[in-house]
C-alpha cells in the first residue's frame, strides 16, 4: 500500500466503518422480522406484512436477456474490471408480475424494488470489443453511457433467473388484487389457438389470485428468495455480525491512523 | 485531549450504541410481535364475523325444507349466541368449536333431503361456509404460530431480560375444545 494513499483509505475506513455499523441493525432488523413472522397458507393470509412460500408460475411470456431462457423473473447486472476489483456499470429486473402457488391458492408477486437472493445462472467475462451478440445488443440497447464507454475494457455479465416450477419465499406487503380484466398476450395466443393449455392454465390462476404481494408503503422489507427460511436467517445472521463487527474496527482503524498523524505531526497536508 | 484517549472513547462509545441498539432491536421486536398477536386474532376474528353474517342466509334457505329439524336450528342459533357472549381466547374457542360442531351437523342432516342439495343458493352458502371454515383453521394455525414464536422469545436469553422489564407474560394459544377432538354423532329426526 503506498504511503500517499494512506490518508485515503483511513477517510474511507472511517466513514464505511460507521456505515457498515448501522447496515448491520437493520440486517439484524430484517433477520428478526423472518423469524417473526410465521409462513401464511396463501388462501388464507390476511392483508399487510405476509411470509409465502410456494411454487413459481410465470404470469406472461418473460425471456432473460442473457441466456434467452424463458421464465418468470431476470435480474441482470453488468460490471467493469477496474484496479479495485468489479465495478458494477448497470442493472436491470424484470418487472412482469409472476404467481406465487401453495397447495391452498394462488398469489400474484410484483418484483419490483425486492431484495432478490437468488442464484446466479450465467456469469461470463469478456473483452468489451469482442462481446457476442446476446451482449452487445443488449448492451446497445439498454447499457447507459458509462456502460458504452466500458466497453473498452474487460466486462462481466450476471443473469439471475427465476423460472416457473422453483419454489421461492416471499416476504413482503400483501394488498387485495384490484378487479380487472387484463388483456396480455395469452389472449392473443388463445384466439390464434397457438399454445392453448399454456394460456388457460395461467388465465385459471389469474381468476384465482387470492391477493397481490409488492413491496408496502410503510413497511419497505421485500425479499424473494430461493433458500429456505433457515438457511436465509443464517445468512442474514453472518451477515449482520460481520457488520457489527467489522463496522466499528474500520471505524477505530481510520481514526487510529488520523489520529498517529495528527500526534506525530505529519497531516498530509502539512507535507 | 490525548489521542490514545479519543481511540478510547470511540471504542466505548461503539460499545454502548452497540449494547443499547441491540437492546433497543430486543424492545422492538417483542412489541412488534405482540402487536402481531392482536392482528393475528383481530384476522381470525374478521372471519368469524363473515361466517356469523352467512348464518342467518343458511338458515332462511333451510328452513322450508329442514321443517322438522328444529333442534337442529335450534344448536345453531345457541352456538352463535355463545360466540356472540365470549368475551376471552378459552370462551371464544369453545363458542367457535361449538358452531362449527354444530354447522357440520347441520349440513351432515342437509345431506338427507334431496330438495335442498338441488337448491343453488343452498350450495352457494354451503361452498362459501366451507370455504371460510377453512380460512379460519389457517388462521387459528397462524395464530398458534405467532404466540408459540412470542412464548419461545420471552422465555429465551437474551430476550427473557428485556421481557422482564416490559412485564411480558405468555400469551395463549386457541386450542381445540375437548369435543373436538371426539367423534361427531350425528342424530336424524324421526319422520312424522
Amino acid at each position: 500500500m503506498h504511503a500517499s494513499t494512506m490518508p485515503l483509505y483511513a477517510s474511507a475506513a472511517l466513514v464505511a466503518g460507521v456505515v457498515f455499523f448501522a447496515r448491520g441493525f437493520r440486517t439484524m432488523r430484517t433477520r428478526r422480522l423472518i423469524a417473526n413472522t410465521p409462513t401464511a397458507r396463501i388462501r388464507s393470509m390476511a392483508m399487510g406484512l405476509v411470509e409465502i412460500r410456494g411454487t413459481v408460475q410465470p404470469r406472461s411470456h418473460v425471456t432473460a436477456p442473457f441466456s434467452g431462457h424463458d421464465c418468470a423473473y431476470w435480474q441482470v447486472d453488468i460490471s467493469s474490471r477496474s484496479r479495485r476489483g468489479w465495478t458494477v456499470i448497470h442493472r436491470n429486473q424484470s418487472g412482469q408480475p409472476f404467481f406465487v402457488q401453495d397447495d391452498t391458492g394462488v398469489a400474484m408477486v410484483y418484483p419490483h424494488d425486492a431484495a432478490c437472493t437468488i442464484a446466479f445462472g450465467v456469469e461470463e467475462q469478456y473483452e468489451g470489443l469482442a462481446l457476442p451478440a446476446c451482449y452487445a445488443d443488449y448492451m446497445n440497447a439498454h447499457a447507459s453511457a458509462l456502460g458504452q464507454l466500458a466497453r473498452v475494457g474487460m466486462l462481466r455479465f450476471r443473469e439471475r433467473v427465476l423460472e416457473g416450477g422453483e419454489t421461492v419465499f416471499v416476504l413482503g406487503t400483501a394488498t387485495p388484487r384490484a378487479q380487472e380484466r387484463v388483456i396480455g398476450d395469452g389472449d392473443l395466443m388463445l384466439a390464434t389457438g397457438t399454445d392453448g393449455a399454456v394460456v388457460s392454465q395461467r388465465q385459471t390462476l389469474d381468476q384465482e389470485t387470492v391477493a397481490v404481494v409488492r413491496r408496502g408503503e410503510n413497511e419497505s422489507t421485500f425479499i424473494i428468495s430461493q433458500e429456505s427460511q433457515k438457511s436465509l436467517m443464517m445468512d442474514l445472521g453472518f451477515q449482520s455480525f460481520f457488520q457489527l463487527l467489522c463496522g466499528p474496527a474500520l471505524t477505530l482503524f481510520g481514526l487510529a491512523w488520523w489520529l498517529t498523524a495528527w500526534s506525530s505531526g505529519r497531516m498530509p497536508w502539512s507535507r | 485531549m490525548h489521542p490514545g484517549e479519543i481511540l478510547w472513547a470511540a471504542v466505548i462509545g461503539f460499545a454502548v450504541f452497540g449494547t443499547v441498539g441491540y437492546g433497543l432491536s430486543i424492545y422492538n421486536g417483542l412489541v412488534a410481535l405482540k402487536n402481531n398477536i392482536a392482528r393475528s386474532w383481530a384476522n381470525i376474528d374478521v372471519l368469524l364475523k363473515q361466517r356469523h353474517d352467512e348464518l342467518p342466509k343458511l338458515v332462511s334457505t333451510c328452513e322450508g325444507y329442514m321443517q322438522h329439524e328444529r333442534a337442529i336450528f335450534d344448536k345453531l342459533s345457541e352456538a352463535r349466541g355463545a360466540l356472540a357472549a365470549a368475551r376471552n381466547i378459552p370462551e371464544r374457542a369453545e363458542a367457535e368449536g361449538m358452531l362449527s360442531r354444530a354447522l357440520g351437523n347441520f349440513f351432515a342432516v342437509a345431506e338427507s333431503y334431496p330438495d335442498l342439495k338441488a337448491n343453488a343458493s343452498f350450495l352457494q352458502l354451503q361452498s362459501r361456509i366451507s370455504e371460510i371454515e377453512n380460512q379460519i383453521a389457517d388462521r387459528r394455525e397462524f395464530y398458534n404460530d405467532t404466540v408459540t414464536t412470542f412464548n419461545t422469545r420471552i422465555q429465551q436469553m437474551p430476550d427473557a431480560i428485556v421481557a422482564g422489564w416490559l412485564t411480558l407474560q405468555p400469551a395463549e394459544l386457541f386450542k381445540a375444545d375437548e369435543s373436538d377432538r371426539q367423534d361427531v354423532e350425528i342424530q336424524f329426526a324421526k319422520a312424522g
